[in-house]
């Protein structure tokens, strides 16, 4: 795997975004990184644009279930905080 | 003996739909308290309305006839506040309003009859001085730091030489059990069970202040202040004695100052590591090798990072200047160093567009390659008052009328109108 020398990421890592990390374990200090296929979801098809008649809030209300829906790990409250 | 009721409006009420934390404390209020006791005025109470019915509430004010009552303030609970200072006036206590978000809304406040005072920015000066002039029978506000005021014909605002804030190293430690205040049913609130099920979690501060200027943050205090290293590693010890093992540090941005977290990671290698993790904020542009090796030695478990966007030139408009590739490098540290990262987004910022918000979406996803992410918070944006967001929305005529005046608003128009000025979701064609 290419390493980005300066900041030691691997650059694979960094920049497909093909794999998920879902879990970081230390092992004797060395950092065993367990990769799983990401989700490849592609949000055009899911409308992501205003519908005639919808508020811009009821939109973006919309979009943001869409966004905790396919992001994994997302927090799902209705309000979250910041 | 003066007496002051201090209460904490309900943070997380239920149809706001925000999420039940009740084991938050109300820091700002039991700082005051522990202040006001560290001075000799131990009659002091703080109740909390996310865990003391309004009733309760109420009764005690009724019950207890304190000479002073405060109550803290926020945007979406305005209707308690309301109802406590009604009763509080009622019966001739002084009335005070305060916190972080009253600040920029002390003459707003004043509008309401029952409020005789609002004190901006920190409170313990304020109360303290207070407190000493009603001990003596004095009952005159003028120059009290911090405090705005009303007399018969007009507001009275602090000048800027009234305005005092404390050096955070000479407070004395928050004392979570002042008076009989129930830091145990805070202790017992932790109600995450699918992300820890064993965590015994409390909130506290080290640093206050945040010099950075994101334009839909209403964060009042503009220069970092610290609390001593030396306080810090105590209070952590003394909340590990009472069976904390989780610490949620509310600083806005934790490691602003690596030196600071140097010494604090010193005192952990000299005194002692504490077994208890830590939870913060931090701003990616804080994050390097330096500031993650500190957090790594200081056991922070997770981050919250406030990436804000997907898109730069929005980010870069809205206050933050950083690319995507520098964000990615910097949450690649915190993966590497097994540091966890709640990622924060704002939708619909001033400038936002459907395409900007599918560059959000992508990013996010394109973030749980390089970090561990957990809790991703996707956040409707809530203009605030004291915020530039909210001057911009001052700049518009109509919205001035609308909104120029008073403190309770229907935040769901208010997000409406804002979206409606300022973002632009009809022409937005995906790629
Ligand atoms: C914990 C926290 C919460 C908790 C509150 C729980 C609780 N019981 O406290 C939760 C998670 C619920 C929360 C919610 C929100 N929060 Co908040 N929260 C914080 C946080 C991280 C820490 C607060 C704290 O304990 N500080 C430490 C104490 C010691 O300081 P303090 O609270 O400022 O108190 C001092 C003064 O303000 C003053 N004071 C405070 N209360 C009173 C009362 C009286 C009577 C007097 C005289 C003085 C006084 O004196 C105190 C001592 O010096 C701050 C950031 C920060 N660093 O402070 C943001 C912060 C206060 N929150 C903020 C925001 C935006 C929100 C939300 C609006 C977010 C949202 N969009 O939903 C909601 C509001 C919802 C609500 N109902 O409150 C902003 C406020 C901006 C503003 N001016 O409005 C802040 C500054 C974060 C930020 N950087 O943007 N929040
Ligand atoms: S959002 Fe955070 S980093 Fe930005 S100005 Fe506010 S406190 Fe500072």
């Amino acid at each position: 795997m290419r390493e980005d020398k300066e900041n030691k990421v691997p650059l694979e890592v960094l920049l497909d975004g093909r794999n998920a990390i879902v879990g970081i374990d230390y092992v004797g200090g060395q950092p065993q990184v367990e990769l799983r296929d990401k989700l490849s979801i592609d949000l055009s098809q899911y409308d992501l644009q205003r519908m005639e008649g919808e508020s811009p809030l009821a939109y973006v209300t919309r979009v943001r279930e869409l966004f905790v829906k396919y992001t994994p790990n997302a927090d799902p409250t209705p309000e979250t905080l910041r | 003996m003066v007496s002051t009721l201090l209460v904490q409006a309900q943070a997380t009420p239920q149809e706001s739909g925000l999420r039940d934390e009740k084991w938050y404390l109300p820091l700002g209020l039991l700082s005051i308290a522990t202040y006001l006791g560290s001075a000799g005025f131990s009659d002091v109470q703080v109740l909390d309305a996310d865990h003391d019915s309004l009733e309760k509430i109420t009764s005690r004010i009724l019950q207890e006839r304190p000479d002073i009552v405060g109550v803290n303030f926020n945007v979406f609970n305005t209707t308690l506040l309301d109802d406590v200072v009604a009763v509080a006036h009622d019966i001739g206590s002084f009335t005070v309003v305060g916190g972080q978000a009253a600040t920029p809304i002390s003459d707003r406040l004043l509008s309401n009859q029952n409020i005789d005072s609002v004190v901006v920015y920190d409170g313990e000066e304020a109360l303290l001085e207070l407190t000493t002039r009603f001990s003596r029978g004095n009952r005159a506000l003028e120059g009290v730091p911090n405090l705005a005021y009303k007399t018969s014909e007009r507001i009275i605002l602090p000048s800027r030489k009234d305005l005092r804030l404390p050096n955070l190293a000479d407070l004395p430690e928050i004392d979570r059990r002042i008076n009989g205040f129930d830091f145990d049913r805070y202790l017992k609130a932790w109600n995450r069970s699918d992300i820890d099920p064993d965590r015994i979690a409390t909130s506290m501060y080290t640093q206050k202040g945040c010099a950075k200027t994101c334009t839909f943050c209403a964060r009042i205090d503009k220069k970092l202040r610290q609390r001593s290293p030396e306080k810090v590693y105590d209070e952590l010890k003394n909340l590990g004695r009472d069976g904390v093992n989780y610490v949620y540090v509310v600083d806005d941005t934790f490691a602003a100052d690596p030196q600071y977290l140097g010494e604090l990671a010193t005192l952990y290698a000299t005194r002692g590591a504490l077994p208890i993790q830590l939870w913060a904020f931090v701003d990616a542009r804080d994050v390097d090798d330096v500031s993650v090796d500190l957090m790594k030695r200081l056991n922070v478990e997770k981050v919250l990072v406030g990436i804000e966007t997907g898109n730069e030139e929005l980010r870069k408009k809205n206050g933050k200047m950083y690319s995507n590739n520098s964000l990615l490098r910097a949450m690649g540290r915190l993966g590497g160093a097994g540091i966890k990262v709640e990622d924060s987004y704002v939708l619909g910022l001033a400038g936002e567009t459907d395409a900007t918000l599918h560059d959000t979406f992508r990013l996010a996803q394109k973030l749980t390659s390089v970090c561990q992410t957990e809790g991703t918070a996707y956040n409707i944006m809530t203009p605030l008052i004291g915020s530039p967001d909210w001057n911009r929305l001052m700049h518009i005529p109509d919205l001035k009328k609308k909104y120029g005046k008073g403190y309770k608003f229907d935040i769901a128009e208010l997000r409406n109108d804002y979206f409606t000025h300022f973002c632009n979701f009809d022409q937005g064609v995906l790629s």
